[in-house]
């Protein structure tokens, strides 16, 4: 298992670094820089000059390349052209909420959907299976902008429960209750897409698992119900369903991006958009990076799980 | 003779499906006495393993069960409480799968899935159960079984794994031991491990066993008894010894004929295996009359009218079939359908 994994990460280094040139031309590719979206475009063109001077802008393409590369193996990750902040720093702030968010709609996702797909797939083809297929089939379809604003219109403007955004109230204390009251929301977005699809993951996988002759090798041997279900089907439904959940993690990044814009949740996503909006180039090499390691990690995570939960499979 | 160990009476299973329910099993009665063996024999699609799940109800959720008995020790299973029915599964009637490949969790080890077995039974502790464990796979003859306890299933031949499905239905002592066709999928080598294995712990034991198979082979190493099913029907029904030297039903005669020989020569002297023509017909597409005439070498005009009776011969010798019943009989209670 250990030299498997010391192979994982080293093969992880090449594609890291091929991610970072690629992002790096789309970015230089896309119209528009740095100094058009910071300054006055009336200000004379020779400061304009000056100020791309200052940022490295002129340099060609590959200097300018080097220049990132080199400072990150320093371990610099530079400092946004918008905020004069380092980078590291900004994202440390950053990172905590998103994780926050996307954990505990993924917790959220994982507990609704894991039960009620399970008892889809045991009353298959019944009421209950047609409606709980049917609230997949919603959850999945509706646009988290929709739900988003929709939820807004609900709880605040209507009835007044929760925030409308942001991750604590403005001028008080906040604290952990506060905190829980703005997240509940943007999670719920989130979550609600995550359940629409791993019902239909979970039932797929555990309806495949119920025709298997064990389970009736189990029965056979006086097991009762509940545990031929709970411990003989769905620890052989749970292979297919970590693989699907170990990709999640990168598409809850990716989903935050939209979710936190709507609630205005201090995270990684929000800065995404502000930093492409500010043609950002330092801090959205930073986030690209850090995107890819998500990625990374969460794949290689999921193949260690794999591995413990299936013992036919085994890394050399 | 004293009371039987399991009695079936009339037993009728259906099967709901998109076209409507089919029966699977039709009036079916046998009887398996203390330490026999009785063999039930048939081409696939003939109902002789839905017989066997319906005996401890584990027919999948389109099974039912349409009328009929099945007891056990004078007492109805299909009137027994799934509670009380779950408590006899494993201890009193036991089941061996047909697929060794897959009767086993892949995910559980072979010590947890044994030890399983043995804890829903016994109140034995963690130490004596496990001992006990290794005892039974010693007793399976499999070799190193300290090791094979922290194995996956995947880690072993398929002879191997029917040895560990066949430890697990012998862990609580059963009087009854259901084998769903144990060596079909195995070797012929390790088939005769395996049937040599059944018939020693049965020896050692005084278990029943009610043995499902379509192979003539299994059935003459091992079976007191024999049950031919032949779409859903039983056809015939005797003793192992009679039913060999004198098939009375052209199906049995046919099932004999195709079953290969070092002699096995046709009449032209070429060595060619008979084989019965055509297939068993389809649930929802049975013949009228007798379900076998058309594939019967000596149907007449009234096995395409009426369906035979399940009629006994001499001795406990039963067989449905026209050829069997005395031609008068016939036309008494036909009424004169003309032959």
């Amino acid at each position: 298992m250990l030299p498997y994994l010391i192979r994982r990460l080293v093969i992880s280094v090449p594609v890291l670094l091929g991610i970072s040139i690629i992002s790096f031309v789309i970015m230089k590719l896309a119209p528009g820089n740095p100094v058009d979206m910071l300054i006055d475009p009336n200000t004379p063109p020779e400061l304009l000059q000056a100020k791309k001077e200052m940022l490295g802008l002129n340099s060609p393409f590959a200097v300018q390349y080097w220049r990132w590369l080199s400072g990150l193996l320093h371990g610099q990750l530079g400092y946004s052209f918008s905020s004069y902040a380092p980078v590291a720093h900004i994202i440390g702030e950053r990172i905590g909420p998103t994780i926050l968010l996307a954990f505990t709609a993924l917790l959220t996702g994982l507990l609704i959907s894991i039960p009620l797909g399970i008892a889809s797939a045991i009353r298959h083809n019944t009421a209950f299976d047609h409606t709980m297929t049917g609230f997949a089939f919603v959850g999945l379809s509706i646009p988290p902008f929709f739900l988003g604003l929709g939820l807004i219109y609900l709880f605040t403007l209507k009835v007044h429960w929760l925030p409308t955004g942001g991750m604590s109230t403005l001028g008080e204390a906040g604290g952990f209750g506060d905190t829980i009251r703005h997240l509940i929301l943007p999670a719920a977005v989130l979550a609600v897409g995550i359940v629409g699809k791993k019902i239909r993951y979970i039932r797929a996988s555990m309806l495949d698992v119920l025709g298997q002759e064990y389970l009736r090798t189990a029965r056979a041997k006086g097991v009762r119900e509940s545990f031929v279900i709970y411990k003989h089907a769905f620890r052989n439904a749970l292979l297919p369903i970590l693989t699907v959940f170990g990709t999640e993690i990168p598409v809850l990044l990716g989903g935050s991006i939209l979710v936190e814009q709507i609630f205005q949740w201090p995270g990684i996503g929000q800065l995404t958009m502000q930093s492409i909006l500010s043609r950002d180039y330092p801090t959205l090499m930073a986030l690209n990076l850090v995107a890819a390691i998500v990625v990374m990690i969460s794949n290689l995570l999921t193949d260690i799980l794999y591995s413990i939960a299936d013992p036919r499979i085994q890394y050399r | 003779m004293t009371e039987p160990l399991l009695k079936i009476e009339r037993l009728s299973v259906g099967f709901r499906t998109d076209g409507g329910e089919l029966k699977a099993v039709d009036d079916l009665s046998l009887t398996v006495y203390e330490g026999e063996t009785v063999c039930i024999v048939g081409e696939s699609g003939s109902g002789k393993s839905v017989t066997s799940q319906s005996i401890l109800k584990l027919l999948g959720r389109n099974g039912i069960i349409q009328q009929g008995e099945i007891r056990y020790k004078g007492h109805n299973l299909l009137g027994t409480s799934e509670q009380e029915l779950r408590r006899m599964r494993g201890k009193d009637i036991s089941m061996i799968a047909q697929e060794p490949m897959t009767a086993l969790n892949p995910v559980f080890t072979i010590g947890n899935q044994l030890l399983e077995a043995i804890k829903l039974h016994s109140k034995r502790r963690r130490r004596e159960a496990r001992e006990y464990a290794v005892e039974l796979l010693r007793r399976v003859g499999i070799p190193r079984p300290e090791s094979i306890m922290n194995d996956y299933p995947h880690a072993l031949s398929g002879g191997m794994r029917q040895r560990v499905v066949i430890a697990m239905a012998i862990a609580s002592k059963p009087p009854l031991l259901i084998a769903d066709e144990p060596t079909t999928a195995l070797d012929v080598t390790v088939q005769a491990q395996i049937l040599q294995l059944l018939k020693k712990l049965q020896k050692d034991s005084g278990t029943s066993i009610l043995l499902i198979t379509h192979d003539l082979g299994v059935v003459a190493e091992m079976a007191d008894r024999v049950v031919v099913m032949y779409a859903g029907q039983i056809v015939e029904q005797a003793d192992v010894d009679a039913l060999f030297n004198r098939p009375l039903h052209p199906y049995t005669q046919g099932l004999m004929k195709a079953m290969p020989t070092i002699h096995t020569q046709t009449d032209e002297g070429e060595d060619r295996l008979i084989s019965i023509p055509g297939n068993v017909p389809m649930l929802n597409h049975l013949p009228q009359g007798c379900r076998f005439h058309p594939r019967c070498p000596y149907s007449q005009p009234i096995c395409r009218q009426a369906e035979p009776p399940l009629a006994a011969g001499n001795d406990k010798h039963l067989v449905r079939c026209w050829l069997t019943i005395p031609t008068e009989t016939i036309q008494q209670a036909a009424g004169g359908i003309a032959i």
